[in-house]
């Protein structure tokens, strides 16, 4: 706990309606509560219609399946609303809840007005209904980024409009909360990690929406005919929205692994400075390494592209590989402490792999971490994306960060929050246990499936079939492709069904779990830190051992795109 | 713990393990950095870096041009052009046809200028795999050497509407 200095407060403290937490012994502001628990639901109902989605575009992308090769125009539609709702609604609703969380229940202090976080709400919610209604009514088969000119109607991009202005309004609420925080005296010295992470994730996220603001106002107006898009200006806007967005997920994310640690191993950071200092990496670089979408695009020159790859994204990379050292060297810490001291990797094997919230967290470092991470910095690296932009490999790079890394963390979470927060039992706890395992590994057989298609075979992506059946020439991939596609649509299969039973198991508890009684212990064990913790008193061989075959498979990786590189016609 | 406010004071010194571990990250990725350059200096494939500003009107025009002067046959209505090695050649992607159908010579350079007369197109050359992005309004300059003779595909990889999976042109290059 803080020492020293008492806290002053230089403002009469609010009143507010709270309770205790029996676990945490936080102090729970009931209005901030309530916005948390709606937001998530919200959250999760997203989830259940993008994952519909991923149904229908999982099987088709699987050419032994194929469903909807036939119906071209209801695939692209349908995939169209997958990364709407998916990679938008899905993840900002679970977001903005983690924001209200980080600020008001970990500081012990109220909401601010949390009026307006209902109308920051309602704003999210109206932008995403409009944005679901104008794509399954067929008026924007045009992707989420519907790159211009392909033109949607004004709808569409009004969508986007009212569910930024509602995020935005969100990341002010939760800074204003800080604020108040700190002049009611409600917390002493520096803000806690996980409000730390948070707020990393807060201001990339006002960042990332003003890249919303310089595309989707100018869209507006040029959907009504009064001003002219340029389609190259009009990428470089999206991308710092479309990039920002993911290091807000990132940023989230890692948040949540940090949270995590502690409550299912009692990890505490180890070095404050160091894993504080990561995030600021995030703050500082990020948005301009956004450029490594655009390293094939005409209208950027190549020092622009090359400068901003690798200082700027490199800069932010640092940063992930610091939080892959920090976070399982503090578990390593904390595991060791408890008497788990034979040999490097005692500590790892006795871990509480049965525990969701500890396997979700591990396997989504895992797969961000080895799956999404290193192929980031690999298709990004300049020359190297000639090899990958646009192929199949680069959703499934994504879905490896995304889907394997954030949505598998926030999966992991909810297990925590339905107890603490929601106050209910969770239905359904035997499938909790493998649900994250069904998941994450249909997620990383999916993106190396659909990476090994893109990157090997150059299946392009948001194709809905390739068979090229009335394309003027004959078009046939090797039958790697098609081996490497199976794969992932096996992948695909798993991962829906996790998915499922995360929808199934949130949702039963929410309508049928029981009540836990404000004064008991929740029906999760929440571990506290072992006595005698003391930063890497025991040092952490298991973790060094592990980070540096994380590096060596790094450094296959980059090399082995090198290696490719060379053998293409060459370019300049 | 990280809900909790950290000790007063948190600024303290990385551990040896902690230093070593950045020490080595800042190497690796400093590697990556300058391997761009390098890359650029000896490698034969870096990304394109001339590109102009032309409307789609101008592009197809002078594109059409190009295909009437050196058009030699025509396959399924697409034409087959000849370039004159070391020559400019012109590449239209449009929904959702790719235009001409180029005809290279294997061991010479060509300049190819790529550009849309509608949506955002994706050109990827495969078996070869070598992806780059086509925009309206803008045209690529790629500098491009086949080393290999054969008959080759081009997909459109960005969307550009309902029949983009119906999308492929050829490129061939002769001995």
């Amino acid at each position: 706990m803080a020492s020293g200095a008492a806290a002053v407060a230089i403002r009469r403290p609010v009143e507010f309606e709270s309770r205790i937490c029996q676990v945490t012994g936080l102090r729970v502001d009931l209005a901030a509560e309530r916005l948390i628990t709606v937001n998530a639901v919200t959250a999760v109902v997203f989830l259940l219609i993008g994952g519909i989605m991923a149904l229908f575009v999982g099987l088709t992308r699987w050419p032994a399946v194929g469903l909807l090769s036939g119906n071209p125009e209801l695939y692209y539609r349908f995939l169209t609303a997958h990364g709407m709702n998916m990679l938008i609604y899905w993840i900002i609703f679970f977001e903005v809840a983690g924001l209200y969380f980080g600020s008001a229940i970990v500081l012990n202090a109220r909401l601010v007005t949390p009026k307006l976080a209902w109308v920051a709400y309602a704003l999210m919610l109206a932008g995403a209904v409009l944005g679901d209604v104008v794509v399954f009514s067929g008026r924007a088969d045009v992707m989420w980024d519907a790159y211009a000119p392909m033109q949607a109607p004004p709808s569409f991009y009004l969508s986007y409009d009212l569910f930024a202005v509602g995020a935005f309004l969100a990341c002010c609420i939760f800074f204003a909360t800080l604020v108040v925080a700190k002049a009611e005296g409600r917390y002493r010295g520096s803000v806690p990690l996980v409000t730390f992470g948070l707020a990393t994730a807060a201001i990339l996220a006002v960042s990332s929406l003003l890249g919303g603001v310089f595309t989707f106002v100018p869209a507006l107006l040029w959907s009504f005919g009064l001003m002219h898009e340029d389609p190259e200006t009009y990428r470089l806007t999206i991308w710092l929205l479309g990039h920002g967005t993911q290091q807000v997920n990132l940023a989230a994310m890692v948040s949540v692994w940090y949270l995590l640690a502690y409550m299912t191993v009692g990890a505490k950071p180890l070095n404050e400075k160091l894993s504080r200092f990561a995030f600021l990496l995030y703050i500082l670089t990020i948005q301009l390494g956004s450029v490594h979408h655009l390293l094939v695009d005409p209208g950027l020159s190549r020092s622009f592209k090359y400068w901003n790859t690798s200082y700027a994204m490199y800069s932010a990379v640092l940063g992930s590989m610091i939080h892959a050292f920090s976070i399982p060297a503090a578990v390593e810490v904390a595991q060791r402490a408890k008497g788990y001291t034979r040999g490097w990797f005692e500590w790892l094997r006795k871990a509480p792999w049965k525990e969701p919230g500890f396997s979700g967290s591990a396997l989504s470092l895992l797969i961000f971490g080895f799956l999404g991470g290193t192929t980031g910095v690999a298709f990004g690296h300049g020359p190297v994306s000639i090899l990958h932009h646009n192929t199949l490999a680069i959703p499934g790079h994504f879905h490896a960060t995304v889907v394997g890394g954030t949505t598998l963390a926030f999966m992991a979470l909810t297990y925590y929050l339905l107890p603490l927060v929601v106050r209910r039992k969770v239905v359904g706890w035997r499938l909790a246990i493998i649900q994250p395992y069904l998941y994450g590994v249909g997620v990383a057989l999916l993106g190396i499936g659909m990476m090994n298609a893109g990157a090997a075979y150059g299946v392009p992506r948001r194709v809905a079939s390739i068979a090229y059946q009335g394309s003027p020439v004959a078009v046939h991939f090797p039958t790697g492709a098609y081996l490497a596609l199976d794969i992932a649509g096996v992948g695909a299969v798993l991962a829906l069904v996790g998915g499922a039973l995360y929808v199934g198991i949130a949702v039963a508890t929410l309508l049928w779990g029981e009540r836990i009684p404000a004064s008991q212990q929740p029906l999760v064990p929440v571990a506290s830190s072992p006595p005698g913790l003391a930063a890497l008193g025991h040092g952490v061989p298991g973790t060094v051992v592990l980070v540096n075959v994380f590096l060596l498979f790094f450094f296959v990786v980059v090399a082995v795109n090198m290696f490719f590189l060379g053998h293409v016609w060459p370019v300049h | 713990m990280p809900i909790a406010a950290p000790e007063r004071i948190w600024w303290k010194p990385l551990s040896r393990a902690e230093r070593v571990w950045v020490v080595t990250g800042v190497s690796f990725l400093l590697l990556l950095s300058v391997s761009m350059p390098i890359w650029h200096a000896y490698g034969a494939a870096d990304n394109p870096e001339i590109s102009y500003r032309i409307s789609p009107e101008e592009f197809a025009r002078v594109a059409q041009d190009f295909i009437r002067r050196y058009q030699v046959g025509t396959y399924k209505g697409i034409p087959v052009v000849r370039p004159p090695a070391g020559a400019s050649a012109y590449l239209i992607a449009q929904r959702f046809q790719w235009s001409p159908i180029l005809e290279l010579k294997k061991g010479e350079t060509y300049h190819i200028y790529l550009s849309a007369t509608d949506v955002q197109h994706g050109l990827s050359l495969q078996p070869v795999n070598m992806n780059f992005q086509v925009v309206p309004g803008y045209a690529s300059l790629l500098t491009l050497t086949p080393t290999e003779a054969g008959v080759y595909t081009i997909l459109c990889n960005q969307y550009c509407g309902v029949g983009h999976h119906l999308m492929a042109g050829r490129v061939i290059v002769k001995e």
